[in-house]
């Protein structure tokens, strides 16, 4: 049965998340051969705790959840006073805030406060959403607290947890600043359906990555508010494109494309097609259209291939490559804990909706 | 003016449908004015199969060449020789067939070549009748205007595109297989004729599959015969579906689940 890998790959992948944990608390942001575990990455570990969570949920797993905590208890600990996280791994080389870091770490802590009830949670999410919302202009973007200097398109994905804050926190003001940078950042849509600005350099090509951050934040904005017109509708065409694009490829997508869809294809960014798969299985839970998750499926099966079942100077267990091949230009020869975590996540809604699916025509166990 | 005869593509010799189609309109009294069949073996068709589908796909391919049955399983009836027996076809390759009957045939690398076109026009037929050999681009529907009929494995608009009758099954569409007029699109042409066809408990995804070529056959025998196409009641087709591609190992195994689901419940689904 393919689902019976599927939940092996998905076993792997939190086993390997697990291990990622470092003696001082937060997950390695990846492991490298020769060089192994790195030091930790403040805003990955942030997001693999609603995986760790929704594993634990999933599988009765009681490590995934202790685990969940403790990244959450390291991230309390290296909050700055004003409430923002620093850029990069910790320590960080230069002591600056990051908007985008800070705004992933929001989906560990609400995931937290959501499981535990416990308010530490709650006053260190309103803390970062708080600095966040404040330093946004009124034109809808942050001056500071770039990766590269200008405010790119995948902020969407930083609009969609402070939207979550806001539902939490029942702070009104906060959701509509997530709405001012939304209603900002769509207007960098080109006619084709790709955004400007939506990879880690304001022109040029774009990792699938950055491009699924940028799709996925505008759905779940979408979802979120109950106006999927606004946004979500309008990443629709660049999600048809990769949905063709991942069937006429087998599940394959080139690991970087530019605003015209022309793909890098030397290499496909194994972390982005899981990610490009989530937003794809997203689209379908919206419209029903099973095709969407055939397109999903195969890149899931594309991906998961990738993932290492064992040791080896090359190679670490449970461990899935920024790219393939390994010596791709994304992540180059590195396994980093998000690609892991999207997996993760992808292989855990697939089985959920697969699951669904199933039972909606009351399959017996034979 | 009487009917001028058709002209039948073919992805490879052994083609079932092909031969079908080629023997039925001898039988109704259509000339088969030619054959076109695909060479399978182009550098080019198997670069695309090596790159797209892997090294697996070429031997399943080869079995597919060579004439092996697909299903063969004991307890599934094969529709396909069950219908060539009924209708007294017992060759098994075009080349045979063309050369009993002395038709032309050629075997080109692409359907759009130059040579197909200048086969179209010596042969000048009514219809090009499709039964595989690869997406046609305009100039090609251009030389017989138009006129290619081609048989559809599921229910238009809605399903169009690759494994449409697995797709039917999945996305609770109706059983059945569309005649329609070849255009630029990907199944988008003008709506000619629907037959419906049911599935049985003794069916599986491959007996399914063979239903719908003999329901193809039928209907594309039908339409063929006729010199123009009055007696139906075209329907515009509409190419706002998204095109369904093969299906992945998940959602085949989806897909078999719930056919056995489906059968269980009735003798007829």
């Amino acid at each position: 049965m393919i689902t019976d890998k599927l939940e092996k790959h998905l076993q792997l992948s939190i086993d390997w998340l697990i291990k990622s944990k470092q003696p001082s608390g937060g997950s390695s942001a990846y492991h490298a051969p020769l060089l192994g575990w790195i030091k930790p990455y403040p805003e990955t570990t942030g997001y693999i705790i609603p995986t760790l969570i929704d594993y634990h949920h999933y599988a009765e797993d009681q490590l995934a959840i202790r685990t969940a905590v403790d990244f959450g208890e390291w991230l309390l600990s290296i909050q700055s006073g004003e409430g923002y996280w620093f850029a990069g791994q910790h320590p960080p080389k230069k002591q600056e805030p990051s908007v985008f870091n800070t705004g992933q770490i929001l989906f560990g802590l609400i995931s937290l406060y959501k499981e535990t009830k416990d308010s530490k949670w709650l006053t260190s999410l309103d803390k970062a959403t708080e600095w966040l919302c404040s330093s946004i202009d009124r034109n809808g973007y942050w001056k500071e607290g770039h990766y590269r200097g200008f405010n790119p398109t995948y902020y969407s994905r930083v609009a969609w947890p402070i939207l979550l804050a806001s539902t939490v926190l029942d702070n009104d003001t906060y959701r509509n600043k997530a709405i001012l940078v939304l209603d900002t950042l769509i207007k960098k849509r080109n006619p084709n359906g790709t955004f400007s600005g939506w990879g880690f350099d304001e022109h040029g090509s774009a990792f699938t990555h950055t491009i699924a951050y940028t799709l996925r934040g505008f759905m779940e904005s979408s979802i979120l508010i109950n106006d999927w017109e606004s946004y979500g509708a309008k990443t629709e065409r660049a999600l048809q494109k990769f949905y063709t694009l991942s069937e006429l490829n087998n599940g394959r997508l080139d690991g970087e494309y530019n605003e015209q869809y022309s793909g890098k294809k030397t290499y496909s960014c194994i972390t982005g097609n899981f990610q490009i798969a989530l937003c794809l299985m997203r689209w379908y839970e919206k419209n029903n259209d099973l095709r969407l998750m055939n397109s999903a499926s195969k890149l899931i099966e594309y991906s998961v291939k990738c993932q290492t079942s064992t040791d080896s100077i090359l190679s670490h267990k449970g461990a899935i490559p920024g790219s393939k091949p390994f010596w791709g230009r994304y992540m180059t020869l590195r396994y980093p804990n998000w690609s892991a975590k999207f997996c993760a996540d992808a292989l855990l809604l697939f089985l959920k909706l697969y699951k669904k699916e199933s039972d909606r025509w009351d399959i017996e166990e034979s | 003016m009487g009917h001028r005869g058709v002209v039948i593509t073919a992805g490879f010799d052994k083609s079932e449908a092909a031969t079908c189609l080629a023997e039925l309109f001898k039988q109704n009294g259509i000339p088969v004015n030619g054959i076109m069949v695909v060479s399978p073996y182009s550098v080019l068709r198997i670069k695309y199969y090596l790159k797209k589908k892997g090294l697996s796909s070429i031997t399943q391919s080869i079995r597919r060449l060579k004439g092996f049955q697909k299903n063969d399983s004991g307890n599934t009836p094969n529709h396909i020789n069950q219908f060539r027996i009924e209708h007294q076809i017992s060759i098994d390759s075009l080349k045979k067939w063309a050369n009993i009957n002395h038709c032309k045939i050629i075997t080109v690398a692409s359907l759009n070549s130059d040579q197909s076109i200048h086969f179209l026009e010596s042969t000048d037929p009514q219809w090009l009748v499709y039964s595989g050999g690869g997406i046609l681009k305009q100039p090609i529907i251009d030389q017989v205007d138009g006129q290619i009929l081609n048989a559809h494995q599921g229910p238009l608009p809605e399903i169009r595109g690759m494994n449409a009758a697995e797709w039917s099954i999945l996305l609770d569409k109706k059983q059945e297989v569309t005649i329609h007029l070849i255009d630029r699109g990907i199944d988008t042409g003008k709506i000619i004729k629907r037959l419906p066809y049911t599935i049985d408990k003794k069916d599986n995804i491959e007996s399914i599959r063979e239903k719908a070529i003999i329901k193809g056959v039928e209907g594309l025998i039908e339409v063929g015969s006729q010199d123009s196409l009055v007696r139906y009641d075209i329907q515009e087709n509409h190419s706002q579906y998204r095109q369904c591609y093969t299906l992945s190992n998940a959602m085949r195994e989806l897909l078999n689940a719930k056919l056995e689901y489906l059968k269980s419940r009735s003798a007829d689904v």
